[in-house]
């Protein structure tokens, strides 16, 4: 797979513009990884991601604490219709409450697939455990990503897990700080192990008190 | 089918972890460490985060990458922004590495967990 880092920032203000060049005409992905700080209340706090204008996503995480920094969601994002050349990259606020204070940071990295088949990404909102379907097209080992949000009543160490037909294949763990204030898990991309067939995929929390809401995202990649 | 190696699975703290692996191949590859940092009580206001380095059988630094945070105690751990680093090294060849806290001040313990991952 080949892999293009395209930009790591001290994110000091929003919205922040960089140009880059595709290498390939090959399907990519963007990994896009952000903390920023909720300016003066509680609410979604996030980046749009645009390329060449144009909004492809939102990495966003609910902050409870007004003037406190907290990493977003990180996403894998697809490039549409990706082209050789120099492209242009956007993060800008996505809801009003959105700055950036003295330790933000953010950067961005390219997946070129090839010719291999399509991704599976599966992004969601809510509570979780969630459940789908996916048809792994090849034998042999893949990379998942993983990421998420949530939220517990009293700090203890405590998780998201993937399942694969129903054995857990990876999973990421933390102790957060603050009770019933939401949180990004840490993202991780991991080996799994597939064969030419449909799994039923899902994630769940690794401990039966961290909850989710409407205001908590999920990203769930498998490249291939 | 892609090459992947996991260096790290959930490994607990506290850093510094250390371990070794065998390079995949010659090509450029990319890894990242993914965790949570905070500072230490009492510390100035500042950063905090994970990094990884890569050594060869002589010492030398092969490798880098690193994931930074704001450190502000209130709040606590907080995930890193985790970015990939990029290397070439020798197919069969044993290499160490080693996951550290970014800066003294950052706190560690049995708590915080990482992950760390090669993408050939």
């Amino acid at each position: 797979m080949d892999i293009q880092e395209i930009f790591s920032v001290h994110l000091q203000k929003l919205p922040y513009t960089t140009k880059f060049e595709m290498l390939s005409n090959a399907q990519a992905f963007l990994y896009v990884a952000a903390s920023v700080t909720a300016r003066n209340s509680a609410g979604l706090i996030g980046v749009n991601v645009k390329i060449d204008g144009t909004v492809l996503a939102s990495s966003v995480v609910y902050a409870n604490e007004p003037g406190s920094s907290r990493p977003t969601v990180a996403m894998l994002i697809k490039i549409p219709n990706p082209t050789l050349g120099e492209h242009e990259l956007t993060l800008e606020a996505t809801t009003q409450i959105t700055t950036t204070g003295s330790l933000d940071y953010a950067c961005g990295t390219i997946f070129y697939q090839g010719l291999s088949a399509d991704p599976f990404i599966w992004r969601f909102s809510g509570k979780v455990p969630q459940t789908t379907k996916f048809k792994s097209p090849m034998f042999g080992k893949a990379v998942l990503y993983l990421a998420g949000s949530g939220y517990i009543k009293s700090p203890q160490v405590c998780g998201l897990s993937v399942t694969l037909d129903g054995k857990a294949v990876a999973k990421t763990q933390m102790l957060p700080g603050i009770g019933n204030s939401h949180f990004a898990f840490p993202p991780i991309f991991v080996p799994v192990d597939l064969k030419p067939k449909e799994y039923d995929i899902g994630v769940s929390t690794t401990i039966g008190e961290v909850l989710s809401d409407d205001n908590d995202n999920f990203e769930i990649g498998i490249l291939y | 089918m892609a090459l992947v190696q996991q260096l790290l699975d959930q490994h607990p703290g506290p850093l510094p972890i250390k371990g070794t692996f065998q390079c995949l191949s010659t090509e450029v590859f990319d890894f990242i460490v993914s965790g949570v940092s905070v500072r230490k009580p009492n510390t100035a206001v500042g950063a905090a985060g994970v990094e990884i380095y890569i050594f060869d059988k002589d010492g030398k630094q092969v490798g880098y990458t690193s994931g930074t945070i704001d450190g502000t105690l209130t709040g606590g751990r907080r995930a890193t922004v985790a970015q990939f680093g990029q290397t070439s090294l020798s197919a069969g060849e044993t290499y160490t590495f080693e996951v550290r806290p970014v800066f003294p001040e950052c706190a560690s313990d049995e708590k915080d967990f990482y992950t760390a991952t090669i993408i050939y």
